[in-house]
């Protein structure tokens, strides 16, 4: 008799799915792919609730009565869309789900640079969303996703300021994830890893941090003044109260149109791998790509103003904004001749994300070319606010960005989920989704053409014919959507288990991570907490472009508010904080050194100083108080110029409130370093906190020494 | 020079240079209050950023974080000033 053989079945490879079951260990990880798949379940969810709006939309438009909706229904129906859809879907899409999950891998980094602040940002977006969701189910708000001023501020009676503050909060999210992603590119790579070996991926997910970073203040400081003016009823947007609604449009605009290239950006690196690895060909122009992405984040910074061409924007502006918006097409074109140059005489295979890949560069095209229409000064003023522009920017965002979106999707499905999904069914829907956008959107340049305008939810009869054929063309692609949907979930359960590397691709995130070198977390932090600081200098940024703009209409009346400051005061409040500086300084030296008593005297002086600056501010804005300067509370200023001098004031409580807050996160901050002082955490070979605390206590010094000036100093000899 | 030393000199400069703006305001020197009154604060602000802030001393990718907030501010503020500046230039109502 022999004995059975024994079978050892082989042990199934663990991997982050498989690490752990539990709800907690999903909410608490740390790790980037699985922060990558927690966003990719949220902006699925979000992608849905835009779509269910938008399919409400192209059903009221079936016909030309308003029949499904009433107006205001219809006003909140396509305000949800927009900012659904763009805040909560399209902007974190590709950097947080592709991006996290794939980064590190494709740098061989263990992780991101700061784990922490990566699962932070999904929290805060998952806050934002609580936001927006309150919003919905309390009534909704009506503004469009543009919140445009006076209406958003005095005018409209729906929840602007829940939807506001949910839009407010989203935004931290995509800032910490640009400035995880910037610090992670410079000082995480694999050594070798050098920049013009990165893929293009990364280098498109580089540019889109620059444009997180640099934007998203702003759009935190307009919404902010938005609230202040609705709830304070100062005028800061509104005309009747002094205030300048074309303001709200440069800074509205600053921001959401790099956003677009922030949705874009990363969609266009997705291409470039898929056309790389699908044509079995070298990436032709690589250097010239790469370069592009970077010149697209800088000159999007530059075209803001072709929004507000027929908005009052003077004549030379809009000039000037008309030049610099073509300007952009350049880096715009370069990708798409590089992508088509890399096709030719490739060996060309039509998978699913191939195909995907192919739908974006005409769609991405067409949504280019007629971006010059609205470039154009006199094009513009025609097709301003109809159809035309509806169908120009969903051929941009939609057509290209989600085509973009789902070509990634399959693409590093395999490497996501370790299962392949049906080929056949991915090739079916991608071709539906092609020609259901294509039938949805293109009508709409005629209609645009014809001078159908946006934003009302019935239309005259003679449009008909194209609206019935631009819903037929919606409700092909909503299906088109559902059968991805579909079919990836159905491939988790039943889809072949993926090779490594199924499609043969030369990215380092198919092959063995290599994880980076211990010791550059001390500069990861540095650079992180600079690249912080720059954001700050965005957020003060927005104010400070209101008090020059309306310095620049109203300088009397600003004198005269000027006036009405203490020197000496302000001169005091300078000195305390100058020397708290100095203790800061003192207190990273004393860390370096190992000299903790020294280090205990300078944290305990610092915040001293801190509190004494927070005294004296106190006693000041009281005095302001009693005279009746504080605008919106107990303002009775009456004597000339008092809108302007109400103005003022606003931008002064404002600028010293905001500052005034620095200051005390920067105390409780210093309490707690001083705290882990005592404690004798810090060593000469560990005390990086200090010095990162101290830079953010010398960045809010350098913000109080150009206060000095612009408030207190500045014109004060004028009549 | 390095350390304390070199601290309490920045000091001794910045608490200097706030007194002479402060001065500076009190004098009526019609349009160049604004220039003279941000050049000292810029020079302040360089001195604090250079020396307490280590910027000096660091590497060339925290000089570019460091410079990007005010760079990308200034295309904020100039791009729009250049709309409110040129108002009204033109004879044609709302440009």
């Amino acid at each position: 008799m022999t004995a059975a053989p024994i079978v050892v079945a082989p042990p199934t490879p663990e991997n982050y799915l498989t690490v752990d079951y539990g709800v907690r260990s999903w909410l608490l990880t740390k790790d980037h792919k699985r922060i990558g798949l927690l966003y990719l379940m949220s902006i699925t969810g979000a992608f849905f609730l835009g779509g269910f709006f938008a399919l409400m939309l192209r059903l009221e438009l079936l016909t030309p009565e308003g029949d499904l909706l009433r107006a205001e229904t219809y006003n909140k129906f396509f305000t949800m869309h927009g900012i659904v859809m763009v805040f909560f879907f399209l902007i974190p899409s590709i950097p947080a789900v592709l991006g996290n999950f794939l980064l590190p891998l494709m740098i061989g980094a263990r992780d991101v640079a700061f784990p922490r602040l990566n699962l932070a940002s999904w929290y805060i977006y998952m806050l934002g969303a609580a936001f927006l969701s309150y919003t919905m189910v309390s009534g909704g708000v009506d503004t469009g996703w543009t919140f445009y001023t006076p209406f958003s501020t005095i005018y409209s009676t729906t929840n602007v300021l829940s939807a506001a503050l949910g839009i407010f909060i989203v935004g931290f999210s995509s800032i910490l994830t640009g400035l995880n992603f910037i610090v992670t590119i410079h000082k995480m790579r694999a050594p070798g890893l050098t920049w013009f070996r990165l893929p293009l991926f990364v280098w498109s997910l580089y540019a889109t941090s620059i444009i997180q970073v640099l934007a998203t203040p702003v759009l935190a400081i307009t919404i902010t003044l938005v609230a202040l003016e609705r709830t304070l009823r100062i005028g800061i947007f509104d005309p009747a109260l002094g205030g300048d609604p074309v303001l709200f449009q440069h800074m509205f605009w600053f921001y959401s149109h790099p956003a677009v290239y922030i949705m874009i950006l990363p969609g266009m690196g997705v291409v470039s791998e898929l056309i790389t690895t699908f044509a079995h060909k070298r990436t032709f122009g690589y250097t010239y790509i790469a370069l592009s992405s970077v010149a697209i984040a800088v000159l999007g910074f530059l075209v803001w103003g072709h929004h507000l061409f027929v908005a009052g924007e003077s004549m030379y502006a809009s000039m000037v904004f008309s030049l610099l918006s073509y300007l952009v097409a350049v880096p715009s074109g370069v990708k798409v001749f590089n992508w088509t140059a890399t096709l030719h005489k490739g060996s060309v295979e039509f998978r699913t994300p191939m195909v995907y890949a192919l739908g974006f560069i005409g769609l991405f095209t067409m949504g280019g070319l007629t971006g010059l229409f609205l470039a154009a000064l006199g094009l513009d003023i025609h097709v301003h606010d109809t159809y035309f522009v509806v169908a120009h920017f969903h051929y941009i965002m939609v057509g290209g960005m989600v085509m973009a979106y789902l070509g990634g999707i399959h693409y590093w499905w395999p490497k996501i989920s370790g299962r392949m999904y049906p080929e056949n069914w991915g090739r079916v829907s991608a071709v539906i989704i092609f020609l259901g956008f294509n039938l949805t959107f293109f009508p709409q340049f005629v209609l645009g053409y014809l001078g159908m305008p946006r934003r009302y939810w019935s239309y005259p009869d003679e449009f008909q014919v194209l609206n019935v054929l631009s819903t037929a063309g919606a409700s092909i692609l909503g299906a088109g959507y559902l059968l991805p949907m579909s079919y990836l979930l159905w491939s988790l359960r039943y889809g072949a288990p993926a090779p490594a590397n199924p499609w043969g691709a030369t990215g380092l995130e198919w092959q063995v991570p290599s994880p980076p070198s211990a010791g550059q977390q001390k500069l990861a932090a540095e650079l992180g907490m600079w690249i912080f600081l720059a954001t700050e200098v965005m957020f003060f940024g927005g104010m400070i472009l209101g008090y020059t703009m309306y310095r620049y209409l109203y300088p009397v009346a600003f004198a005269h508010g000027s006036q009405r400051l203490s020197v000496v005061i302000g001169g005091i409040n300078t000195g305390v904080l100058l020397l708290s500086s100095f203790t800061v300084a003192l207190s990273v030296h004393a860390a370096r050194t190992g000299a903790r008593r020294l280090l205990l005297a300078a944290l305990g002086v610092t915040i001293v100083l801190g509190v004494v600056f927070l005294g004296f501010k106190a006693h000041e804005w009281r005095h302001h108080y009693h005279e009746g300067l504080v605008p919106g509370i107990h303002f009775t200023y009456a004597g000339p110029d008092a809108a302007g001098v109400g103005m003022f004031f606003w931008l002064y409580f404002a600028l010293t409130g905001v500052h005034a807050l620095h200051l005390t996160i920067g105390i409780g901050v210093m309490a707690v370093i001083a705290t882990l002082a005592w404690r004798g955490r810090f060593t000469p070979a560990y005390h990086n906190p200090v010095e990162i605390a101290g830079l953010y206590w010398h960045f809010v010094d350098v913000v109080w020494i150009f206060l000095l000036p612009l408030l207190y100093l500045v014109g004060r000899h004028a009549p | 020079m390095s350390g304390p030393r070199l601290y309490l000199l920045v000091l001794v400069a910045l608490l200097g240079l706030t007194g002479l703006t402060i001065y500076v305001s009190y004098l009526d020197i019609g349009p160049f209050s604004a220039p003279v009154a941000f050049t000292i604060a810029a020079t302040k602000a360089l001195l604090v950023m250079l020396v307490f802030m280590h910027l000096k001393e660091s590497h060339g990718v925290l000089w570019l974080a460091a410079l990007a907030g005010f760079f990308w501010l200034g295309i904020l503020v100039v791009l729009t000033m250049s709309d409110v500046a040129t108002r009204g230039v033109l004879p044609i109502p709302g440009k």
